[in-house]
């Protein structure tokens, strides 16, 4: 068949009955639009809530968990770990782990083994908060990649100029009078969620400012007073008490959940003057960052080979309610497609009885049986490809429309997120490809039969 | 709406290659056996049997219902549901594929129906084109264009190239259907009824018009009731019962059809 004069011939076709074509089209972008609509959510969902809360290509390596259900090895790894201390996160499996294919990048964790205390804040909020901090420590490697405006990094070094108060330092830094050494502020970074926390939970609920434009604005060099070896919840005392000034330097999602996160070199040289040459070189978790579109499985399973655990942050089983939430959903939109397919199918078998000589003309004048498909079938298409576009806008319409009310009227929450919607170009792809489907489907039926026809029944109305 | 016909006036010539002895098998175009086909209980055509030479312009005369239109659908290739042997150019009908017979059909054989059977929807030069859509090997959109408008011209419809059929007259829709027949020059054209819905004088010229296309050698079968029509073909089959009374031109000059223009028991629809 000639393409072009047959595109044209169905665009005749449609043209001749548009009120038929466009409910064949109604019928099919509601079911496309609803379907598109709850898959967009829960990629939406996945990708800007989820994915920030728990990064799916990110793996915590932690010490052997004693408990059975890791398996007869793993238990008895963390055995020997426990009366031998040989399974304790070490450089060597750090290098192992970096040995791996799938392997992006290894980022060892170390926390503060001792108790600090920490105040600051009027700066931002016009009152001093005290509160017990909760340190731990990344290599400064980790944070390259991330949105740092001020280097993540040890700025500790045996040339810092001498000192006895902070106008003899330079611009920035402060004089760290146990030592009598000009330092800059040690750089911390804090995680997404935590703010989060603190926007939708702790300022409301305490009255304070919300920080906003966090990166750009107000809290980028916010200083505040660490105190190590000292801590407002328990009398005891580790040490001499040295005061550290520290600086917020942004948010990464390399930071831990729930507290600060400051270059590993200084929890490291704290650890070993505060607990023990011990403390310092033993790490606490290992975070382990997949390649993309590698196996996590593959590395989820060699880390417990080795005879360490994952930590558990409950990503599965969010992912899994997710999920089965949105399955719920499809399951909804494709009985909606299954009506449209058979609006489609009742549509053109009217459409074959109304074009009966239509048919025989084109028999006879050299049509074959495929041909008179090939024609029903590109209307069906036709129907799909606009049912498609018009059912994935009207789902993104919808979309935007609650992204812009949720803006406007819902309260801030945390991990708020500024769109819930993921409309993926291979979304969308796959979709109209979807849409073309149930429509092809829903008119194979009466092709089938309308190519059967006799030209001489078709054109004799027998 | 009337028309006259490009270089057509008067009566219409007589075929020049038409015969009134039968063909023998051999050197027949179209060459039918013991052909019979029914619908249901009822036989239509009842053995029959005939050849068509090429160049021959035919006519088939009977009642309504004597099966004159179905014999012409057998020939067409556009039913397939009947015994006996069906051959056309040679081949055996019954032993083609769908595709090959739809590709016989699109590349050798035209057809005119009594009732047009144009594509509303679609322009007089769409219409025409509508074989090259479905052409084994279809001509370039532009030569096919070319040719569609000559074939228009031709049957002097050159200045309605973009009318929709809706807004021609009966004569001039069939003059259009005539112009898709011929849009890959067919050996074999067949006619059912083609002045039966159009007035005497439009029908007149129309059957100038086959009368001119049989001079220029083109093989016909006219299917029709009427003695006028019939009277430009150089033989005149009649089906009576489903079985085939052959006869020449003068045959058709007996009282019994000369009475009236037309078989007594029809009337002109």
């Amino acid at each position: 068949m000639n393409a072009r004069q047959t595109s044209r011939l169905i665009l005749h076709s449609i043209a001749r009955a548009p009120r038929t074509f466009a409910l064949s089209v109604f019928g099919i972008a509601v079911g496309i639009s609803v379907l598109t609509f709850f898959l967009a959510l829960s990629l939406g969902m996945q990708k800007r809530v989820l994915g920030r809360i728990f990064p799916a290509d990110r793996l915590e390596v932690v010490p052997p968990k004693t408990s059975l259900d890791s398996g007869a090895m793993g238990a008895l790894d963390a055995l020997g770990g426990l009366l031998g201390g040989s399974q304790q996160l070490s450089d060597a499996l750090v290098e192992q782990l970096r040995a791996r294919p799938e392997v992006a990048a290894v980022f060892p964790r170390m926390r503060l083994a001792f108790p600090v205390r920490g105040w600051g804040g009027d700066q931002l909020i016009g009152r001093t908060i005290y509160t017990e901090l909760i340190i731990d420590g990344i290599a400064p490697e980790a944070v390259k990649d991330q949105t740092v405006p001020w280097q993540f990094k040890d700025y500790v070094s045996d040339k810092n100029p001498f000192c006895t108060e902070d106008k003899n330092c330079p611009e920035g830094w402060y004089c760290s009078w146990d030592i009598n050494k000009c330092e800059p502020p040690v750089p911390v970074i804090v995680s997404p969620m935590l703010l989060e926390l603190y926007n939708g939970s702790i300022a409301r609920t305490h009255g304070l400012p919300r920080i906003s434009g966090f990166l750009a604005n107000k809290v980028r060099g916010l200083t505040f007073t660490a105190e190590l070896g000292r801590s407002f919840v328990t009398k005891r005392q580790t040490g001499t008490a040295k005061q550290r000034r520290l600086a917020l330097v942004g948010i990464s999602d390399r930071a831990q959940t729930l507290g600060l996160t400051v270059p590993l070199p200084y929890v490291q040289r704290w650890n070993a003057e505060y607990a023990g040459d011990k403390s310092a070189k033993e790490y606490s978790s290992v975070t382990v960052q997949v390649r993309p579109g590698a196996s996590v499985t593959a590395v989820v399973e060699y880390v417990r080979k080795l005879g360490y655990s994952i930590e558990d942050n409950g990503a599965e089983q969010a992912g899994l309610a997710v999920t089965l939430i949105t399955a719920l959903f499809v399951l909804v939109s494709l009985s909606t497609l299954v009506v449209a397919a058979v609006n489609v199918a009742h549509t053109f078998f009217r459409a074959i009885a109304e074009r009966r000589h239509e048919l025989g003309v084109m028999r006879a004048v050299g049509a074959t049986e495929g041909d008179i498909k090939t024609l029903l079938l590109g209307e069906a298409v036709a129907v799909g490809v606009l049912g498609g576009v018009l059912g994935v806008l009207l789902a993104y319409l919808v979309g935007l429309g609650i992204d812009l009310l949720s803006r406007k009227v819902l309260p801030d929450f945390p991990f708020k997120p500024e769109s819930y919607f993921w409309f993926s170009p291979g979304l969308v792809a796959v979709l109209l490809g979807f849409s073309v489907l149930v429509c092809l489907l829903g008119a194979l039926w009466p092709a089938r039969t309308a190519a059967k026809l006799s030209p001489a029944q078709s054109l004799s109305g027998r | 709406m009337s028309t006259s016909l490009p270089s057509q006036s008067g009566p219409a010539p007589a075929s020049p290659l038409a015969s009134a002895a039968p063909p023998s098998a051999a050197e027949a175009l179209v060459s039918i056996t013991d052909l019979r086909k029914g619908f249901g209980p009822d036989e239509v055509l009842r053995g029959v049997s005939l050849q068509i030479k090429k160049g021959e312009l035919l006519a088939l005369m009977g009642r309504s219902g004597s099966g004159k239109s179905t014999l012409l659908h057998v020939i067409g290739g556009l039913d397939r549901e009947y015994t006996g042997q069906v051959r056309v150019f040679g081949h055996n009908l019954a032993q083609l594929s769908d595709v090959s017979l739809s590709h016989l059909r699109n590349a050798q054989i035209g057809f005119v129906f009594q009732s047009f059977h144009l594509l509303d929807h679609i322009s007089c030069v769409d219409n025409v084109l509508l074989p090259n859509v479905f052409s084994e090997k279809p001509l370039p959109d532009k030569i096919a264009h070319e040719h569609a408008c000559h074939q228009l011209q031709r049957v002097g419809l050159g200045d309605r190239l973009k009318s929709r059929p809706s807004e021609l007259s009966g004569g001039q829709k069939q003059r259009v259907a005539i112009a898709r027949a011929l849009l890959f020059s067919p050996q074999l054209l067949l006619c059912d009824e083609p002045t039966g819905n159009l007035d005497a004088q439009t029908g007149q010229q129309i059957i100038a018009l086959f009368s001119q296309l049989a001079a220029e050698g083109l093989t016909m079968l006219l299917v029709t009731h009427e003695l006028r029509v019939a009277q430009a073909a150089g033989r005149i089959l009649r089906l009576v019962d489903g079985q085939l009374a052959t006869g020449s031109t003068d045959d058709a000059q007996s009282p019994a059809l000369t009475a009236s223009s037309q078989y007594p028991e029809e009337a002109k629809p």
